[in-house]
């Protein structure tokens, strides 16, 4: 819990950072009276905004929330493992932007598209593939804007949280109005008015600035997050370096620590931290579990484990409500006083957590040993190896190529002016990712040995902000929290413009030609973003649980439609549209298909839940595979496109004044 | 087969050559890691899955636990991770700087479609 001055630091350095999205939105929206193309200036800048500038966006868009939130949480967890886990982003500058980064400005610059499926329908000569492609975009990035809207406002939350008068006077007034609303269905919704508050504030601001301003406005509020971010990791590494006695401490620290592990680590699960005695033979596990009635309020028995070594089984009698009678103090003076147990492990109530009910695990978990945090592939609670050679070569292929095909990077590539600024922007981006992703992990591992899991109020996915609360100035705390909110909303605003252009540019302007009408055009881009930004909103109100399975299904389904198509489409003149056709529905597909189970689970069906990982590789790699290979042999079987497409794609430039804007007036 | 444009080629040659260093940074970390990282080190026998072996007569606490440079990486992820990072960026840089060309390009102005 943040003191005052720390509220009232991170309450300044929230307002500080709106007022300067605010007049970055509002320098970028005067942009949109000048007399020039609209779509070209709103969906991509008229392409003449600096090299730097749209680096940094490129890189703040590739940021999400999940880097501030999710990643520090598994550094924490797992360790060194994650410096592999991440390792991918040493080449990925070099893919996501070098490999069709130039090609696709050329092309863009040349037949004046200004989104992806612009150059597939011009490549392929086909409104069909557009149109797939415009509702690929669509559905794939609408499903990930709801897991990022959910971030923001999580992070929004505990940003004001300790900001005076936040908790007592607008939460309960904000109640208020929501129960006098009650066509909004969220009447009796108490304990989550904070949430919905900040939902609505960080949708609020992120679609009207993005509405406002366009593609100016994204790209130089994408320049201000980056930055945020960049400052926000340089100030923590030596910070918390300092204070951890230096990096070779941390890891003989780790190195040494004992299989422990910490049982219940919100506010309504009592933490007890359980240590394996360094005598234990094999692996030691633990598990909660609540009996009926007739029997004794605590029973401790000792048996061996299904897979390996010994299991230390709590059985805790339950009330009415189902809830445990003993407290956690309870359950670890009993563990002390059992012969048995005590050969086996030692219990500990954790400090700052109280003595209320201890926590029920509904599986046996297991105590994981200091070494594998500093060892791959390191293990996860219920003992299952966390990244396994299968996983680590899946996420080499993963991070570097699910950026090179997402249509949300690639169309940041169009507006470039040209390959000069594209190659130093690799530089740029190449060192910004060094500046954020290696201090990271030096950090949260050295939070490792700083924090105790126990002491973290949700978990470890609250390690990013303890961090920023617990150990720096309060005002530094400020922007070190903004910093994960900032990467939500870059992303999220490059997202909803990448949106708003397929259903304005792709389903709209193209398929009508010469008879779209500009104001219609102009009001539809205007409309388009706020509409999505609506619709996600409402989405986000009830999100579904498993967030990080969303953010993953929805970047690697993407990447996987748009890979292959836009590669081989850009580089391989024989490629046709039955090539393509299949190359898209190929990728589209086996992704949908392989994480249908988690659909299922959702719906009950038995034996669902995780995704398929056919011999252990990720299902993205398996559809970018069948994806290349049906786009090279159903080109080859299939009838070439015209001539007159070939010439404009791949032959020498006829008259680049006339021909740059040709498709753009169709 | 219409005239092909040699801007183009070259920009292909040198976009595609760029799976190579993608390649070798893929093989070379997860082989390394793999080797030195997930086999090599004291775990206990059977502690994490069948793939690794018993190698409890390692010393956890000797000189190969960290790095030469006294930065506190495990050797593993040091020469596994680190160090090819390192020459990722001097790679990238060498790449945009001196190998990547403006060939292709259509002498379009900037702001061309204003």
């Amino acid at each position: 819990m943040m003191d005052t001055p720390r509220g009232i630091g991170a309450g300044l350095a929230f307002l500080a950072y709106m007022a300067s999205v605010a007049g970055l939105a509002w320098w970028s929206g005067r942009y949109l009276s000048k007399p020039r193309s609209f779509v070209n200036e709103y969906f991509l800048g008229s392409r003449n905004m600096s090299s730097w500038a749209l680096a940094l966006s490129f890189a703040a868009t590739c940021i999400s929330g999940g880097t501030f939130a999710g990643f520090p949480a598994l550094i924490y967890t797992h360790g060194w493992v994650m410096f592999l886990w991440i390792g991918s982003y040493m080449v990925f500058p070099l893919v996501a932007m070098g490999l069709m980064g130039k090609r696709l400005n050329q092309l863009s610059h040349r037949t004046g598209a200004i989104t992806i499926p612009d150059i597939l329908r011009d490549r392929f000569d086909s409104s069909g593939i557009s149109l797939f492609a415009s509702l690929a975009i669509i559905f794939f990035l609408t499903v990930n804007l709801v897991a990022q809207f959910k971030s923001g406002a999580i992070i929004l939350d505990v940003l004001l949280r300790d900001t005076p008068g936040y908790q007592n006077a607008i939460l309960p007034a904000f109640g208020k109005i929501l129960d006098q609303l009650p066509f909004l269905g969220l009447t009796g919704s108490s304990d989550r008015t904070g949430y919905i508050l900040s939902l609505f504030i960080f949708a609020f601001t992120v679609v009207v600035y993005t509405m406002y301003g366009g593609f100016r406005a994204v790209v130089w509020t994408d320049v201000l997050q980056g930055i945020v971010m960049l400052v926000g990791v340089l100030i923590l590494l030596p910070t918390v370096l300092i204070k951890a006695g230096g990096m070779p401490a941390v890891s003989e620290k780790l190195a040494r620590e004992s299989p422990r592990a910490t049982i219940g680590t919100t506010q309504w699960d009592q933490a007890i931290r359980y240590t394996a005695n360094a005598t234990s033979a094999g692996p030691v596990w633990v598990e909660h579990q609540l009996v009926g009635p007739n029997r004794p309020a605590i029973a401790i028995e000792i048996v061996p484990h299904p897979q390996q070594g010994q299991l230390l089984r709590v059985e805790l009698r339950a009330d009415r409500e189902n809830r445990p009678m003993a407290s956690a103090r309870e359950v670890v003076e009993a563990i002390q006083q059992h012969p048995e147990a005590q050969t086996l492990l030692q219990a500990s109530l954790m400090k700052n957590i109280g003595e209320g009910k201890p926590a029920i695990t509904s599986a046996p978990v297991r105590l994981v040993d200091g070494l594998d945090q500093l060892y791959g592939p390191s293990i996860t609670s219920s003992g299952q190896a966390f990244h396994p050679l299968g996983l680590a070569i899946s996420f080499f292929i993963f991070w570097s190529f699910s950026g090179a095909g997402h249509p949300g990077f690639l169309v940041r590539l169009l507006a470039f002016r040209n390959s000069r600024d594209i190659r130093y922007s690799i530089i740029t981006v190449t060192i910004y990712f060094a500046l954020i992703y290696i201090p990271l992990v030096f950090i949260f591992l050295a939070a490792r040995t700083l924090i105790d899991p126990g002491e973290l109020p949700s978990g470890a996915d609250s390690i990013m902000p303890t961090v920023a609360t617990r150990l720096v100035h309060p005002l530094l705390a400020g922007i070190l929290i903004a910093a994960p909110y900032s990467a939500v909303m870059s992303t999220v605003s490059s997202f909803l413009l990448v949106i708003s252009s397929s259903l304005v540019r792709d389903l709209y302007q193209r398929p009508l030609g010469r008879s779209a009408d500009e104001r219609m055009v102009t009001l539809l881009s205007y409309l388009g973003t706020g509409l999505v930004g609506l619709v996600v909103t409402w989405m986000a109100l009830d999100p579904p649980p498993f967030l990080q399975d969303v953010v993953v299904f929805a970047s690697s389904g993407i990447s996987a439609t748009f890979l292959a198509v836009t590669l081989l489409g850009i580089y391989w003149p024989a490629m046709t549209k039955a090539g393509a056709w299949a190359s898209m529905f190929s990728g589209f597909a086996i992704v949908v298909g392989a994480h249908f189970p988690i659909l299922a689970k959702r719906w009950g069906w038995p034996g669902a839940g995780a995704p398929l990982i056919p011999l252990g590789l990720d299902p993205f790699v398996w559809a970018c595979a069948v994806s290349l290979m049906l786009g090279l042999l159903v080109s080859r079987w299939t009838r070439p496109g015209s001539p007159a497409v070939t010439a404009l794609f791949f032959g020498p430039p006829a008259a680049p004044p006339s021909t740059s804007s040709h498709r753009e007036e169709r | 087969m219409a005239e092909i444009d040699p801007g183009f080629r070259r920009t292909r040659r040198e976009s595609l050559f760029l799976i190579v260093p993608w390649l070798v940074c893929c093989l070379w970390s997860v082989t390394y890691c793999y080797l030195f990282g997930y086999r090599d080190h004291a775990r206990k026998p059977g502690d994490v899955s069948s793939l690794l072996p018993d190698l409890s007569g390692y010393d956890p606490f000797g000189a190969p636990l960290l790095d030469p440079l006294g930065w506190g990486m495990p050797t593993w992820i040091f020469w596994g991770v680190f160090v090819p990072w390192m020459v990722s960026i001097v790679f990238s840089i060498v790449y945009a700087l001196f190998v990547m060309n403006d060939a292709g390009d259509d002498d379009a102005p900037a702001g061309e479609e204003s």
